[in-house]
């Protein structure tokens, strides 16, 4: 793979491994270190990447960054009692990516799809990333199966226990 | 044909609940929970629960990338032209280490590397062991031999016939002890090695002989 066809290749996919980051770091500045190190990695290892099933690696490979650096943040948290990480409502906001609201957005209130995104922040990450791939990206049960090296069927089945946790989630937020 | 679902309580119902909001049930399933739905309150609110998650999943924000990712990956793969090699591989080692998803496969990646440094650890001790040996032997040899030329010179020159049979006890003296502990040197080295010792072997031999030898000169 030479440099044009790699540069295509990130055009391609940036947006993609971004928003895998940014969902599940919930910081910009994170966000946009772990994508650019996902493609720093993948042109370390072109030539082993194929380009049929280079969107797995770089997701597998964004997910892999992610949750380490989610693991030496809680340790950081630990330690200084300090997250940088922001609610996923406020940093689509900060983003400025909101679009027109439509016709089903209308019927739910602000507040209860803030309730619906605090819920999935409280997922584990694995189980968020596949939510992600799911519910954002609209990949199919197979091919997120490739990403997290499990079988369709137990991809379908985390992808509705954790439709199901997001509801006891849920009931529990609006109870408070 | 698949087993229709047990749906006689609430619980059974609630629990297909996301499928039900996703259509993924077959028609008799479906229309179970539907007629279930219309006379329970209960799974009525779980119902829009469900579907409330499902119209802001389906509805999530789609950020896009900054420009500056596309800038800083452009700028690090002109200055990266080269291939990454074995070198590179094995100083990023510590990153490997992320790939290694699953905690079985972590976990036995550590007993491995401990059992490597405990299999090297125990060879150097052994190393350690066969040199020290070996050390000793060549001392209680050279003693043996400095026993021994002194006490032919007891025998043969220095002595007069009063005292000469206590020179020979006095050399030999020293001169069995560093034997009984050269035999104890060859003992170790044949327990660790067990490699051939026949020629260190015969010298000891040689050493008992010239201790007749000179035993029998005294008498």
């Amino acid at each position: 793979m030479n440099e044009e066809e790699f540069l295509e290749l990130v055009r391609k996919h940036q947006d993609q491994v971004y928003r895998h980051t940014l969902y599940l770091l919930k910081n910009i500045e994170d966000a946009k270190d772990m994508t650019q190190e996902t493609f720093m990695k993948a042109w370390q290892h072109r030539k082993k990447l194929r380009k049929e099933t280079v969107q797995y690696w770089l997701l597998k490979c964004a997910r892999n960054l992610c949750f380490n650096k989610i693991k030496r943040r809680k340790f950081q948290v630990h330690l200084s009692d300090e997250d940088d990480s922001v609610s996923l409502e406020i940093l689509l906001q900060e983003h400025s990516y909101q679009s027109n609201p439509s016709p089903e957005e209308n019927t739910i209130n602000q507040e209860t799809k803030q309730l619906v995104h605090q819920a999935i922040a409280e997922l584990p990450p694995d189980i968020q990333s596949i939510v992600i791939m799911r519910e954002l990206e609209g990949m199919g049960y197979k091919e997120i199966g490739k990403v997290v090296k499990q079988s369709e069927n137990t991809v379908k089945s985390t992808v509705f226990r954790a439709r199901k946790k997001l509801r006891e989630i849920l009931n529990r937020l609006m109870e408070i | 044909m698949a087993q229709q679902p047990n749906l006689n309580t609430c619980s059974d119902i609630q629990s297909y609940m996301e499928e039900y909001v996703a259509g993924e049930l077959d028609s008799q399933t479906e229309s179970t929970i539907r007629s279930h739905l219309t006379a329970c309150d209960t799974c009525q609110h779980e119902f829009r629960m469900a579907q409330t998650i499902n119209t802001v999943l389906d509805d999530l924000e789609k950020p896009t990338s900054p420009p500056e990712v596309l800038k800083e990956v452009t700028a690090y793969v002109r200055a990266n032209q080269k291939s990454y090699g074995w070198f590179h591989r094995v100083i990023d080692f510590s990153q490997v280490a992320s790939y290694i998803s699953s905690p079985i496969l972590r976990i036995s990646t550590l007993i491995l590397i401990i059992g490597m440094m405990l299999v090297g650890i125990h060879q150097y001790r052994r190393y350690v062991v066969v040199e020290q040996a070996k050390n000793e032997f060549y001392y209680a040899m050279s003693k043996v031999q400095t026993a021994v030329q002194k006490t032919s010179l007891g025998v043969n020159e220095s002595f007069t016939s009063l005292n000469i049979d206590d020179a020979p006890s006095r050399a030999l003296k020293p001169t069995i002890e560093i034997s009984s502990s050269i035999q104890n040197t060859f003992d170790i080295l044949h327990m660790i090695t067990g490699s051939d010792i026949q020629d260190k072997q015969d010298s000891i031999k040689s050493i008992d002989q010239n201790k007749q030898l000179t035993g029998d000169n005294t008498q």
